[in-house]
């Protein structure tokens, strides 16, 4: 495991919570894309949110909080801060490496929550390797991909070419629209390592992402049609000198850019709107790595460049950053693991900011482990929240950026004030964050493993938007304000048993609290009141009447089991559940209370059988969602029972 | 034993006086208990380039007669989300009704209604010229302070909930009430201000208490 420390780390000596997606388990899910397989894991949910995007939570936190990396560099395009993780392929991944918890230590601004990173496969024996796979699934879904990796002495080269296509699918049938059109997308990726000599080691990569899709939707009356696209491309490149056997340095250089363009015309043809996103990041990074004995450091420094440049943005921003970083990492008498990390951001225009991390691990006995770290995180305001300028005239509101808002509001006549405007002087400030995670890894045998992490975050200076303005006709105009302290607070528990060669069961349990603490303080504090949905009448809620944010379940479990038919035939099926949880204050009195309408907690179940022909092909047939449980009203990312159908066949 | 007897029976007779109790007076129940549904006939507005204009009358209402009056009469006047009462002194616009004869005033309580069971005499508010004591939503102070009993979002007026209306009428009786809607439903109006309340009415004059 790469990313918890950004050294390499077994995940045993770990004391930091995380967990790897192995090949194998990605091949299990038969997952195409990250979406497949990610939000199987025990306390990750891709959840959409009020704006329509999907992003993942984990640890209750909202998907802007965790940084997605593939081999260690950052993906960026995200849509209210949540990125489509339908976007990224898994072919030819080696390992998917989820590391919970703060990590802004190492990954500076919205590794908060904790990062997910890709690693790609590298190849040990020498020659050509070629590998296809084609699968077929419901909705006239197919997605075929092509390996080729060639490996001669110290130089090795891998070419990965994925293309997946779907008709999409359409929970309501009585509306001319569907849940989601049809798309195309492929990806390409390549993938050079060279030794120069003993002592040098380059590294290339690059990527290139076209996506295209049918975009539809309703006005009034009439339909809109046109298209949605993205392109997306990254390179990076490293040099890696290993000086001697303690002291090692790399050179990172790395430029990413991804853009969307959409439109709508009428039927007529004649243009109703369009609307593009092009955001660029260029980052270098330079690492010095030093082994001593039991003691492992890094100390890292580097610059990113930022652009973004959008509809809705009134001008074009740029946001430049310095950072350094440093990392301490010392196993003591073997078995005792202390990490010490800070990390410095300086971003033009804001105050620097400093991330600290400590972790500690040793065992308590033989077969008992015990694990503690606390941290610290940030999140600096996104572009959006600095430099938004929309109106949508068809509700009636205006939204403008923090850095906007002013000379706005100045321009227009007769604005009624509703936040005093001298609160708007000075500029958003960051989102910090404090965790805490501890952690019991207890291994009666072998084959047995438990596994329990409590863990408590406090997210402050959260940025919400709120009225701030009305206009001369009584619009709404709203902007960004740091508001809201959040604590999130759970317990996840994992348990693993294992027959050799026979079948292996995981079971995985998280318990989440997540609340504002404000307005848990005023349910405590005050009176708050609902009004009864069917009298109407108001009456006072008690204070363990607050449930908490919304999109939060207090319980989601799932269990995993694998049978091995046979040497050449596995099983496995998996079962998800998620409690109930509300997505709109439906009693409209300001809070998420347990009077408020809930989406019923549901469950899902997967199966699939793999069969390995010969060492060289396999085949998987299998059903998602066997119960094809659906829930068109509230929940659009269920599509409902899907059958699949795939074969893989190496070339060698 | 014959004053014994005679004792016994002297004791049993005042015994029996002393038990009688006087038959309770007849109670008149002075406590009204109604609700008012899509209340507003003069809600619509005129339509101008600056958006809607209201100009129209005030709908007047009487908590004595339960329902809509036309004379000076009345309680509470509504019109969209504007509410005043007959007292105090009119505001410039020449559309409200007249006050000449009213000592109404009202404020607003955060409670449920059950649980108001007195008027709070220190806290009633009459219309002022410069403002009226329910501040419309429409204008400052949207946070839901004293005075406010509405919020609007999305183009919607909603009722704010545990918000009490404490009145007192013109004629010196008192009322509470709470506004749970203010759109009506069957044809529904985009505008609003057809008010669905309950209310509790004191009938008894100066009895403060509910």
């Amino acid at each position: 495991m790469i990313s918890a420390t950004k050294t390499s780390k077994s995940i045993d000596e770990l004391p930091i919570p995380i967990s790897i997606i192995s090949e194998k388990e990605v091949q299990e899910f038969s997952a195409s894309k990250l979406y497949d397989v990610i939000n199987k894991q025990t306390g990750i949910v891709s959840v959409t949110t009020k704006t329509g995007t999907e992003g993942l939570q984990m640890q209750g936190l909202d998907a802007s909080y965790t940084t997605i990396l593939i081999d260690g560099f950052p993906v960026i395009g995200r849509s209210f801060g949540a990125l489509d993780l339908n976007r990224i392929s898994v072919a030819d991944i080696e390992r998917i490496e989820v590391v919970k918890g703060p990590s802004s230590s190492l990954y500076g601004s919205n590794a908060l929550g904790g990062v997910i990173n890709l690693i790609s496969k590298n190849q040990i024996d020498d020659g050509p390797i070629i590998s296809t796979s084609l699968k077929h699934a419901s909705y006239n879904t197919t997605n075929s991909s092509l390996v080729y990796k060639y490996k001669e002495g110290t130089f090795q080269i891998s070419n990965s070419f994925d293309y997946y296509k779907t008709d999409g699918y359409d929970l309501i049938d009585t509306d001319l629209l569907n849940t989601v059109n049809p798309y195309s997308n492929y990806t390409f990726r390549s993938n050079l390592k060279y030794a120069l000599s003993d002592k040098l080691l380059l590294n290339t990569n690059g990527h290139y992402y076209k996506q295209e899709q049918i975009n539809i939707a309703a006005d009034s009356s009439s339909l809109l049609k046109g298209d949605s696209n993205i392109k997306e491309w990254s390179f990076g490149a490293s040099a890696k000198y290993l000086m001697n056997s303690n002291f090692s340095q790399q050179l990172e250089i790395y430029k990413t850019n991804y853009r969307a363009d959409e439109f709508l015309n009428t039927e007529d043809g004649v243009l109703y709107e369009d609307n593009y996103f092009d955001h660029t990041l260029l980052q270098s990074e330079m690492k010095s790595y030093f082994t001593y004995k039991g003691l492992n450091s890094i100390v890292g420094f580097g610059i990113t460049k930022e652009e973004l440049s959008r509809r809705d943005f009134s001008n074009n921003p740029e946001q430049d950053l310095k950072f350094i970083y440093g990392q301490l990492d010392a196993t003591a008498f073997n078995k005792v693991n202390i990490i010490l990390g800070s990390r410095y951001d300086n971003y033009t225009n804001y105050t620097p900011v400093i991330s600290n991390k400590f972790a500690l691990g040793f065992p308590l006995t033989k077969k008992i482990q015990i694990n503690s770290s606390v941290g610290t995180g940030f999140k600096t305001p996104d572009f959006r929240q600095k430099y938004f300028d929309f109106t949508n005239s068809t509700i009636g509101y205006i939204v403008l950026g923090r850095d906007v808002v002013i000379d706005r509001l100045k321009a227009m006549a007769n604005v009624q004030e509703v936040v005093p405007f001298s609160e708007l002087n000075s500029p958003l400030k960051s989102e910090t964050s404090l965790n805490i995670n501890i952690g019991l890894r207890y291994n009666p045998a072998d084959n047995l493993s438990f596994d329990f992490n409590f863990f408590n975050n406090k997210v402050n200076d959260l940025i919400e938007w709120k009225l701030v303005a009305k206009d001369e006709n009584n619009t709404n105009i709203y902007s960004y304000f740091n508001v809201n302290q959040v604590e999130t607070k759970g317990l996840e528990f994992n348990s693993t048993y294992t027959k050799a060669n026979n079948w292996e069961i995981k079971f995985g349990y998280q318990l989440l609290y997540a609340y504002d603490t404000e307005v848990k303080r005023r349910f405590e504090e005050e009176t708050i009141y609902a009004r009864d949905q069917e009298t109407n009448v108001s009456f006072k809620l008690n204070k363990d009447d607050y449930f908490g944010l919304f999109n939060r379940s207090r319980h989601m479990g799932d269990i995993k089991f694998n049978y091995h038919l046979n040497d050449k035939t596995d099983m496995n099926t998996m079962l998800t559940y998620r409690s109930k949880y509300a997505i709109s204050d439906s009693n409209a009195n300001g809070f998420l209370d347990t009077y408020d309408q809930f989406i019923d907690g549901y469950g899902l179940c997967d199966i699939g059988v793999t069969h390995h022909i010969n060492p060289l092909q396999s085949c998987q047939i299998g059903i998602k969602n066997i119960f094809g449980f659906t829930n068109p009203e509230f929940i659009s990312n269920i599509t409902g029972r899907l059958y699949y159908m795939s074969f893989k066949i190496n070339f060698k | 034993m014959k004053t014994k007897l005679f004792l016994s029976m002297l004791t049993i007779a005042i015994g029996f006086t002393a038990c009688k109790k006087d038959s309770p007076d007849p109670v008149v129940e002075t406590i009204i208990t109604e609700t008012v549904t899509e209340f507003g006939y003069h809600a619509e507005p005129t339509m101008t380039q600056f958006g809607p204009v209201y100009t129209g009358d005030y709908t007047k209402f009487s908590f004595s007669e339960g329902g809509q009056v036309e004379g000076d009469d009345w309680d509470i006047a509504f019109r969209s989300t504007h509410i005043i009462v007959n007292g105090g002194i009119a505001s410039s616009d020449t559309s409200e009704p007249s006050r000449s004869s009213g000592n109404a005033a009202i404020y607003i309580i955060d409670n449920v209604m059950a649980d108001v069971t007195s008027v709070d005499v220190s806290l009633l508010m009459q219309d002022a010229e410069l403002s009226s004591a329910i501040i419309n939503d429409l204008g400052v102070g949207a946070d839901g302070g004293p005075g406010v009993w509405c919020e609007y979002a999305n183009q919607t007026v909603t009722p704010i909930s545990g918000k009490i209306l404490v009145i007192r009428t013109h004629d010196d009786k008192y009322a509470k009430m709470e506004i749970t809607d203010f759109y009506d439903t069957n044809p529904a109006h985009i505008y609003g201000g057809f008010y669905t309340f309950n209310y509790v009415y004191q009938s008894e004059e100066g009895n403060t208490t509910f």
